[in-house]
């Protein structure tokens, strides 16, 4: 096992502060960095020593052999035990949860957030599938701590044997229900749940709790549960690892992968690299971002994939439509790049707006705001091929001008859809209605 | 007015000026592509300028409005070159005799 | 792009068309439209048939009864619950509606100091206003205050204010001409005019880079003759006596004209570009402000230059002053008559101001890229050569004149490239904006401005602020922008009216557009234009002064700013150029104001060239 990287910043907020030197021996569940300011701790995975701390991040050299025990945090309150265990959203944002439940909803909503939108990605639904009972148990600890009177799952229908699994599981539970969802993307986005369960619409810069409710990611809720039954600190995460590896493009789930380990370890865990490939993408594939091998998965790290080879332009001029529900446009610009395309327009969907932190947020995700306007804009910039980062809504309304204009339209996923054959975002198909269960039962 | 079949075809080119005068400028296009002396208020300038700048323009092919001579036109190239050719023919003979 | 429920009104008319896919069953909103400011594109790409489709008014809040994806023109097949059609008659009827109101009962219609305003809906069209009964219309309304002195105080007030006040008076006589011959000495005998006979030498003695120059008398027989390039058209005109351009008395010659042509010795026409060499009565929109008018006797001179100074500063310079050494002899002449026997009618012009009426600007941008791109302002005599500046060595920064001034020949132009759009000398002598607008009793016109174009952006900017600072000084109403040209010019054209339009001074701007002079920038303060192209394809022709600023113009100008004033917003133009837009509004403005329009004629009305034998004699 090669040495384990431990980022000091794996989550909102501002790095943390190693509380460990070079030298120091470290268990698994040690203490070796604190928040300053808004943040979480960060904890050892493994037992081994610490070779180095670095300015962003802390190596420890793990010991030959691993014990399966842990270094368990302090009692206290159920909020004191989550914000100890360090525990951050899981989906990929990584607010601090113990921050998050603080709130007092005053009989508002816990949101479980179990759409597992990103294409590829399976770690959360396996996870409803095996352990449902643990999962559950975390739903009702957030909604006991924040004074939830209401919880709702959201999830995909087409996920039919999680949604069996979840619909006996709540079936005797009074305030529990569920909420379908169709497959398009994105669904997932915090505001895109509060939309479709609560029906309101919140801005761009508002939180859930404005629809008093907290969207919490599921496997989050897990981590909850565990920090406050095991006493077991946040230094594990549920992946999946994906793409163009030896023994096929099927998807290998991981539970419980020790937080530093290099994304090179897991993928030779997964079987290895299969030949020529493109790019490892860390994430999903819509906002994932291309990393080295040897970068390390972090406490917001869901899933890494290998591609196929991107498409060569030969240096045609592309347009790049930018938007919040995709890749930034540094993203998008190092797609293009690596399809040896010429930047000639770019152009940022209506809807997405800037974030104070430069971010970018849909007004209103997964519903199109128009793209003609855009097309024109690349057609007149000279474009000969766009490339898009939009939603399933979004792209088929790209789909419905730009190829009359004789623009060709790659989206920024297609390498990776292909490589996992998963349609590619184009058209869109399906409705956005999905019948909902009786009563969310 | 007749439409362009290919006006929407918009290629940008290039050039170099190559003659700067107080009503126009001379650009030579890139690429072999032919020479443009177009009067100073159809360049956009930021800048003095000075020959040896380079300058860009989008334009399209140009196409015919249709296979018609018109008249008028060859009858004043005509005479205009008639002209041109006589004129040049006295002033250097003017020269000449001047020497 | 979706549109907000405010641009669903604004567009109310406008085809609904589906932004985006949406699904069967949804109540039609704003934000499932696109912005139908983008369909002219659409459709030009061939992405958009507009057939059939239905209104946004018709629309909104009707059920979409199939799912349709984006792009989707909304028809009645597809739509549940739509509106019924009655919005496309609408906006004729408004139009015409109003305009039998003015004759019919004015008085009891509409009281003393109220306007009666017309607004008309469809496509580029002008908001007109027209005070009725003209007497009180600046009072305001002073019985509403409570407190009889005041009342008292602005009732007066506003009627001292309300007087006309002549600030100066220029009187021109006009002297016929019937005949232009070579004789001994230059003199004018009865409506014979004579020149002097080997004047020609003097002419090209007097100017270094001058090494022919040719006298040619054109008679109206004599219309079909090949030209070089007209240069410039001008009036033959003096002052009398001591007095000075811009008022007293000035003589004119009716029926003769002077014309600058010419080429370098090599043969090449001065201002090679779009040259309007070729026969005459091909080249020439009779009647224009600038243009002779059909029936008038030209003196043309054709002028040989150095080879290789056609493009430079100093050629056309040189062509323009040795005319004027003939023009001048002819002035001379004209002073020395004695008696006024020979004078065929005396106009007399008022520069009159109108305290308490709307006070409006003109600012007229002029060339001044240098070489033939330039303009000598402030001769001494009407349209001369000496004593005036030329705008290239004043820097271009604007310079103010009286109405007066203009129309007494304050600018000799020097005019070679853009024969149809340039304005001539002599279109500044019959401007048709300086001469409505002095003439206009509901405002009160403090000057013009006139102002260079230079070649580079900075000094373009640098001048436009100064029009600015100078516009703001004059505490205007309203401004009137106009320029003779396009490309660049239109850079500082779009400058002035952000610097006036910045100080919320409204206004109101004129230059060829059409096709080929389409506004190259932009700004959010030009939103009241008017068109001066007259030719059919809205190109920049060879025709002589076709594009340029004509008597119809000025009327819409006019009529535009009076409205802009009044607050009444002019509508967005049609994408592409249409004439039409301009039918329509000059026929609106002749329906209220009761007086018929003749549009000026076009390149079409000029013979065409099928009997073209000469060429091969």
């Amino acid at each position: 096992m090669e040495n384990l990287q431990f980022l000091l910043r794996q989550h909102v907020g501002a790095p943390c502060e190693p509380v460990v030197k070079a030298g120091d021996r470290v268990e698994k569940g040690t203490l070796i960095a604190v928040p300053a300011g808004l943040g979480a701790n960060i904890f050892s995975s493994i037992y081994g020593s610490v070779q180095s701390v670095l300015e962003d991040r802390i190596v420890i050299a793990p010991d030959e052999e691993q014990k399966e025990e842990f270094v368990p945090i302090h009692e206290g309150s159920w909020l004191e035990m989550v914000k100890e265990a360090g525990v951050v959203g899981m989906g990929g944002a990584g607010f601090p949860t113990g921050v998050k439940l603080g709130t007092d909803l005053k009989g508002g909503f816990i949101l479980v957030n179990a759409v597992e939108c990103e294409p590829g990605l399976y770690h959360n639904i396996r996870q409803i599938e095996d352990n449902i009972e643990m999962t559950l148990k975390g739903v009702k600890y957030c909604m006991e701590i924040s004074n939830a009177g209401k919880a709702i799952f959201a999830i995909k229908s087409k996920n039919e044997k999680a949604v069996e699994v979840l619909r006996k599981a709540v079936r005797d539970e009074e305030n529990i229900s569920i909420h379908l969802l169709p497959d398009i993307y994105p669904m997932g986005e915090e505001r895109a749940v509060v939309r479709e369960t609560l029906g309101k619409l919140l801005d761009p810069t508002q939180l859930p709790s404005a629809a008093d409710s907290i969207v919490i990611n599921v496997e989050t809720v897990l981590r909850v549960a565990e920090a406050i039954d095991f006493r077991k600190p946040c230094f594990s995460k549920n992946m999946t690892v994906v793409g163009k590896l030896k023994g096929g493009n099927e998807p290998h789930v991981y539970m419980d992968v020790p937080v530093g380990i290099s994304v090179g370890d897991l993928i030779e865990r997964a079987g290895g690299i299969d030949g020529v490939y493109g790019e490892i993408i860390m994430g999903g594939p819509f906002t994932g971002k291309a990393v080295g091998k040897d970068a390390p998965v972090t406490k917001t790290t869901g899933g890494i994939i290998v591609t196929i080879d991107l498409p060569d332009l030969h240096g045609a001029p592309v347009g790049l439509l930018v938007c919040a529900c995709g890749g930034d446009e540094a993203r998008m610009r190092d797609v293009c790049e690596k399809m040896h395309g010429n930047v000639v327009s770019v152009a940022r969907c209506k809807q997405a707006v800037e974030m104070k932190n430069g971010t970018l947020k849909c007004e209103n995700p997964g519903n199109c705001p128009g793209q003609a306007q855009k097309c024109l804009q690349f057609k007149k910039d000279g474009s000969e091929y766009v490339i898009m980062g939009n939603c399933s809504d979004c792209s088929n309304t790209v789909m419905g001008s730009a190829p009359k204009m004789n623009l060709k339209v790659f989206h920024q996923t297609d390498h990776v859809m292909r490589t996992i054959n998963h349609p590619l975002y184009r058209r869109l198909k399906v409705s956005k209605q999905v019948e909902q269960l009786p009563e969310g039962k | 007015m007749k439409e362009l079949k290919y006006g929407d075809k918009i290629i940008r080119m290039e050039g170099v000026i190559i003659e700067v005068h107080d009503g126009c400028a001379g650009i030579d296009l890139k690429g072999r592509l032919g020479y443009l002396k177009v009067p100073m208020r159809m360049l956009i300038t930021d800048y003095p300028l000075a020959v040896g700048q380079e300058v860009a323009w989008n334009m399209s092919f140009v196409e015919q409005l249709g296979p018609e001579v018109n008249d008028k036109y060859v009858s004043n190239l005509d005479t205009y070159n008639r002209n041109q050719k006589e004129m040049r023919k006295t002033n250097a003979e003017n020269k000449e005799a001047e020497e | 792009m979706s549109i907000t429920a405010e641009t669903a009104k604004e567009h109310a008319n406008d085809p609904a068309v589906l932004c985006c896919r949406a699904e069967e069953g949804i109540t039609i909103q704003a934000s499932n439209l696109e912005d139908p400011a983008i369909f002219d594109d659409l459709v030009d790409s061939g992405l958009l048939d507009l057939e059939g489709a239905l209104t946004i008014e018709q629309v909104l809040g009707a059920t979409l009864t199939k799912t349709c994806d984006s792009l989707c023109p909304l028809t009645a097949d597809v739509v549940e619950g739509a509106k019924a059609a009655a919005a496309p008659e609408k906006a004729a009827e408004e139009a015409a509606e109003p305009a039998p109101a003015v004759p019919a009962a004015p008085q009891a219609a509409v009281g003393p100091g109220q306007v009666l305003r017309i607004h008309i809906g469809e496509g580029k069209d002008i908001d007109i206003e027209l005070p009725v009964g003209l007497a009180n219309i600046s009072a305001p309304t002073p019985a509403g205050v409570p407190g009889v002195i005041p009342a008292l105080a602005a009732d007066t007030e506003v009627q001292e204010t309300n007087e006309e006040k002549i600030v100066r008076t220029l009187t021109r006589k006009h002297y016929k001409i019937t005949e232009v011959k070579r004789g001994p000495e230059t003199k004018i005998e009865g409506t014979t005019l004579y020149i002097r006979e080997g004047i020609e030498k003097e002419c090209v003695d007097s100017q270094e880079l001058v090494f022919d120059l040719k006298i040619d008398i054109i008679t109206p027989e004599d219309y079909h003759t090949y030209s070089e390039t007209i240069m410039d058209v001008q009036p033959i005109a003096c002052k009398e006596g001591e007095d000075e351009v811009g008022s007293g008395t000035t003589r004119v010659l009716d029926g003769v004209i002077m014309m600058v042509t010419g080429t370098d010795a090599n043969g090449v026409q001065i201002g090679e570009f779009g040259s309007s060499e070729g026969y005459l009565d091909e080249n020439i929109m009779w009647n224009r402000p600038g243009a002779p008018d059909k029936g008038e006797i030209f003196i043309k001179t054709q002028v040989t230059i150095k080879e290789g100074t056609n493009m430079e500063r100093p050629g056309p310079l040189a062509a323009h002053t040795a005319t004027d050494h003939i023009t001048q002899e002819i002035r001379e002449a004209l002073k020395e008559l004695e008696n006024d026997s020979l004078v065929v009618d005396t106009e007399t012009f008022d520069q009159v101001r109108r305290p308490g009426k709307k006070k409006v600007v003109i600012v007229k941008e002029i060339m001044g890229q240098g070489a033939m791109h330039d303009n000598l302002i402030l001769p001494v005599e009407p349209v001369g050569v000496l004593g005036a500046k030329p705008n290239v060595d004043l820097g271009n920064v604007p310079v103010c004149v009286s109405p007066l001034e203009v129309l007494d020949g304050c600018i000799h132009a020097l005019t070679c490239i853009g024969p149809a759009s340039k304005e001539m000398s002599r279109h500044y002598w019959r401007e048709p904006l300086v001469l409505e607008a002095l003439h206009d009793p509901e405002v009160d016109l403090c000057g013009v401005i006139f102002v260079g174009s230079p070649q580079i952006n900075s000094e373009k900017f640098y001048v436009s602020k100064r029009v600015g600072m100078m516009v703001e000084m004059m505490d205007v109403d309203g401004a009137f922008v106009t320029t003779e040209g396009f490309g660049n010019n239109h850079i500082d054209f779009a400058s002035h009216h952000e610097q006036i339009g910045m100080r919320g001074i409204p206004v109101v701007g004129m230059s060829f557009c059409a096709v080929q002079g389409a506004l190259v920038v932009g700004n959010k303060y030009m939103t009241n234009m008017v068109d001066n192209n007259k030719s059919e394809s809205g190109i920049e022709n060879e025709v002589l002064a076709c594009n340029t600023l004509c008597h119809e113009d000025a009327i819409r100008a006019l009529a535009m700013l009076k409205n802009a004033m009044a607050g009444e917003e002019v509508k967005t133009a049609e994408r592409k150029w249409n004439p039409n837009v301009k039918g329509t509004n000059v026929e609106l403005i002749s329906n209220v104001t009761g007086k018929p329009i003749e549009l000026a004629k076009n390149e079409q009305s000029l013979p065409m060239s099928q009997k073209r034998k000469e060429k091969y004699d």
